[in-house]
């Protein structure tokens, strides 16, 4: 589904991702994992063409549709939660027949509420919420999702995981980028690990089947290269 | 035109428009009601039509400073939110995302623009002739085009270059601009290296000072000069190739 | 495909449109010298007859090329007799600054004036502004439009200095009878040496008044004793003078002065003697730098024009305008 080959970026001659590779299988559920600056974000910002890489190359299979929710969302504070979908909706040029029928099920299965309440006025949550919606708007076949549980209390992880396993089982793919391990563990079926840039191991569920943690699997990647 | 209907709607709830207003009302309030006075060589500066021709030059210099503090930060800010990773994802081209945001900053460079210019109809109704007043509609054609001007150069340095040298490239266009006719003259004055120097300068700034000429002149019913005119639209063209070709390496 | 289709239409219109607007503007543009600064040539050059009634021997205006700088070139008009009719020829500009005077370009003095459009423009400036500059207005000078009709009139004004120069260089050279210092300069005395005293300020004005009065008066014989009146009062002011103040007040006097007179001549043939003397006369007054001599002389001319008609014909500027004021209060 998705094809990462050596890809690197550096910002002031400092490589911030160097040589990275990995791939993403159809309805899989994948996750970046690493530490402040191993340089996930830039990694899912080059896979969606928001930032160009020096080196290296990322392919996505030709027909299939992405979503992105971004770590730190932004939407005009004067609107209302149903307006910034309606927003996004009419720059994908859905008609207004397909937005008035998909809207209000996107803006309830994100758990928000279909009223009058601008943005200015939701919180850190709520807007996580908000910003899971606009990626689901015109069900894109892979979602990219940013820190999606960044800045959540315990209940709002929660119920960000629960919605998270839910697009999985409807068959979408999906691209995690977090450093709450725990939340990894829950849904995701592969991933890699990095620091600095590099990619130092590549994990599946079947690592963890002996009864060993995300937390030790990635304490011991990080230890070692200490 | 999404993306411009957004931020249009974004900026009327923006301060800025309500200092528009708040100029307006102090300009009518100081020359409207006959109270203020200008003085020009120790004399008082009686009649209409020389109130009226300097109150046009303040209207104009005021629109064009307003029109460059609104399209200042409008394209910056959309990177610094991030809200253009949003725009970017869905295949929007930046052609398209930056238009429409310069169209929105132009739009609401002529609304401001607009109210300023209200004022001195209401001047016009209270203080002077029928004539003049049904002039001043297609003469605010012409007038906008300044404030249409300054808000695209604004808004296309904007793209790439930092908040400062936009807010200098556009405070010296902008000043260039409203001074044109005199420092051309000054230029012929001093001659030398500086002439030389400030006669390249007025050629790239606009002449905004030689279209609020032509506005005026068609209020007044004198002559106007078509070639004046097509120059600023010309000059608006030139800058929306900007919008086409100037783009930003990352979102 | 019908959305590159769409594409290259867009394109292509927007750059046919960018293409015509380009067009348009060059088209509608003025190249070249402006028809009006032809025309205010034509108008001078029509005044000839009247202005022959000054009796300035051999002052003909077509005998000086009048160069029109538009902040780029020079346009050099020459005359309007010569045998294929008015010449006009776009040459490198003497100097790249706005300045009504004259200059030597092949061993002949040519006049050199800014075009019209250009000047109008600065004389309104300076108006606005009220501000005072060398070798012009008087203090609180009214507002008037500059027209073609002034432009014209200062045309005369600075033929009338080539004439000079072409005809009187040493004379005129010769009424500052010391070369000056370097770091002073023409102009530099006068306001070092003049316009600091207060004395010497109050004495001027008092002048100027008292030359507007002579103008005035009708009765010759009140006349001419109000010239001889004129003449000790300043010849008491200019005793307290040195003599390079001296020398420099009579060339402003005698040079200027006389230029200002033709100019004012040619202005009022063209508006008529009450707009000459609304827009003469009347602003006749004390200014910082060599302007007020220029007001000064011209009055003394305008006088001398009353009382000694031809006055013109035994002007070679080795007397000054004192000088012919005072041969006329000592004559019967």
């Amino acid at each position: 589904m998705i094809e990462i080959s050596n890809l690197t970026k550096c910002y002031h001659k400092k490589a911030v991702v160097k040589e990275l590779s990995f791939h993403i299988k159809e309805n899989e559920t994948f996750a970046l994992l690493g530490s402040n600056g191993a340089g996930k974000s830039t990694t899912i910002k080059m896979m969606l063409g928001l930032v160009r890489p020096d080196g290296g190359s990322v392919r996505i299979m030709e027909g299939k549709t992405v979503g992105y929710s971004p770590e730190t969302p932004y939407f005009p504070e004067f609107l209302t939660g149903m307006e910034v979908l309606a927003y996004y909706a009419k720059l994908q040029k859905i008609s207004k027949k397909e937005r008035d029928k998909i809207l209000p099920q996107i803006l309830s299965g994100v758990g928000l509420e279909n009223d009058r309440t601008k943005v200015r006025g939701y919180s850190k949550g709520m807007l996580q919420r908000l910003a899971l919606g606009q990626a689901l708007i015109g069900d894109p076949d892979i979602l990219i999702l940013d820190e999606p549980c960044a800045g959540l209390d315990a209940m709002g992880r929660i119920e960000m995981i629960q919605l998270i396993r839910k697009l999985k089982d409807s068959g979408k793919t999906i691209l995690m980028n977090s450093h709450i391990l725990s939340d990894i563990e829950k849904v995701c079926d592969r991933g890699i690990i990095m620091k600095k840039g590099n990619c130092l191991k590549e994990w599946t569920k079947e690592d963890l089947a002996d009864g060993s943690t995300l937390e030790t699997l990635f304490t011991e990647t990080i230890g070692g290269m200490v | 035109m999404t993306i411009m209907w957004n931020a249009v709607r974004e900026r009327i709830r923006r301060k800025e428009l309500y200092i528009v207003v708040a100029i307006a009302v102090l300009l009518f309030l100081l020359f409207g009601s006959g109270d203020g006075s200008l003085t020009i060589n120790g004399e008082p500066v009686t009649g209409y039509e020389s109130t009226f021709k300097i109150l046009l030059v303040l209207v104009n210099a005021a629109g064009c400073v307003l029109s460059m503090v609104i399209s200042l930060k409008t394209i910056p800010k959309e990177y610094e939110t991030r809200t253009s990773h949003l725009i970017w994802i869905r295949g929007i081209s930046q052609s398209r995302y930056h238009g429409e945001l310069v169209l929105a900053n132009v739009a609401a460079s002529i609304f401001a623009d607009g109210i300023l210019y209200l004022f001195l109809i209401g001047y016009t109704l209270i203080l002077g002739t029928g004539d003049y007043f049904i002039r001043m509609i297609p003469a605010y054609l012409i007038f906008c085009i300044n404030a249409v001007i300054v808000s695209m150069l604004v808004s296309v340095v904007s793209i790439r270059c930092p908040a400062w040298v936009t807010g200098l490239v556009g405070t010296m266009c902008v000043l260039a601009g409203i001074f044109h006719s005199v420092l051309n003259l000054y230029r012929n004055m001093v001659g030398g290296i500086s002439g030389t120097a400030l006669k390249w300068l007025l050629l790239f700034m606009p002449d905004l000072a030689g279209l609020q000429t032509q506005a005026s002149n068609l209020i007044f019913g004198k002559e106007i000069s078509v070639h004046e005119i097509l120059k600023g639209i010309l000059i608006i063209y030139i800058l929306s190739i900007g919008i086409l070709v100037i783009r930003r390496r990352e979102a | 495909m019908s959305r590159k289709k769409n594409s290259i239409l867009f394109y292509g219109i927007y750059g046919l449109s960018g293409i015509l607007l380009l067009i348009s503007v060059l088209v509608t543009g003025t190249y070249g010298l402006r028809k009006e600064n032809v025309e205010v040539y034509e108008e001078a050059d029509a005044l000839q007859p009247e202005m022959d009634k000054m009796q300035f021997p051999g002052f003909k205006l077509e005998d000086y090329p009048v160069r029109f700088y538009d902040g780029d070139s020079d346009y050099v008009i020459t005359g309007t007799k010569q045998p294929d009719g008015t010449k006009l020829k776009k040459e490198s500009p003497v100097f790249q600054t706005y300045v009504g005077t004259i200059t030597k370009v092949d061993g002949s003095w040519q006049v050199v004036v800014p075009v019209l459009e250009q000047f109008s423009q600065f004389m309104d400036l300076m108006a606005d502004a009220g501000t005072l500059m060398e070798g012009g207005l008087a203090a609180g000078y009214e507002k008037e439009a500059y027209g073609e009709e002034e432009h014209a009139a200062t045309i005369w004004h600075e033929a009338f200095h080539a004439y000079q120069m072409t005809n009187y260089e040493e004379a005129v050279d010769g009424l500052v009878k010391e070369e000056l210092p370097e770091e002073t300069g023409m102009g530099g005395i006068i306001t070092s040496k003049v316009d600091q005293d207060s004395s010497q300020v109050s004495g001027i004005k008092k002048e100027l008044e008292h030359l507007k009065k002579i103008y005035a008066t009708e009765e010759p014989v009140e006349k001419k004793k109000q010239i001889a009146q004129y003449l000790e009062l300043e010849s008491s002011r200019k005793s307290r003078l040195s003599d390079t103040a001296r020398w420099e007040e009579q060339y402003y006097e005698t040079v200027e002065g006389t230029a200002c007179f033709v100019e004012g001549y040619a202005y009022g043939v063209q508006k008529g003697t009450k707009a000459f003397e609304k827009h003469y006369i009347q602003n006749c007054g004390y200014s910082r730098g060599s302007g007020k001599y220029y007001y000064s002389g011209m009055l003394k001319c305008c006088i001398l024009d009353q009382v000694c008609p031809g006055w013109e014909k035994s002007c070679d500027f080795t007397c000054t305008l004192d000088d012919l004021l005072e041969q006329y209060t000592n004559s019967r």
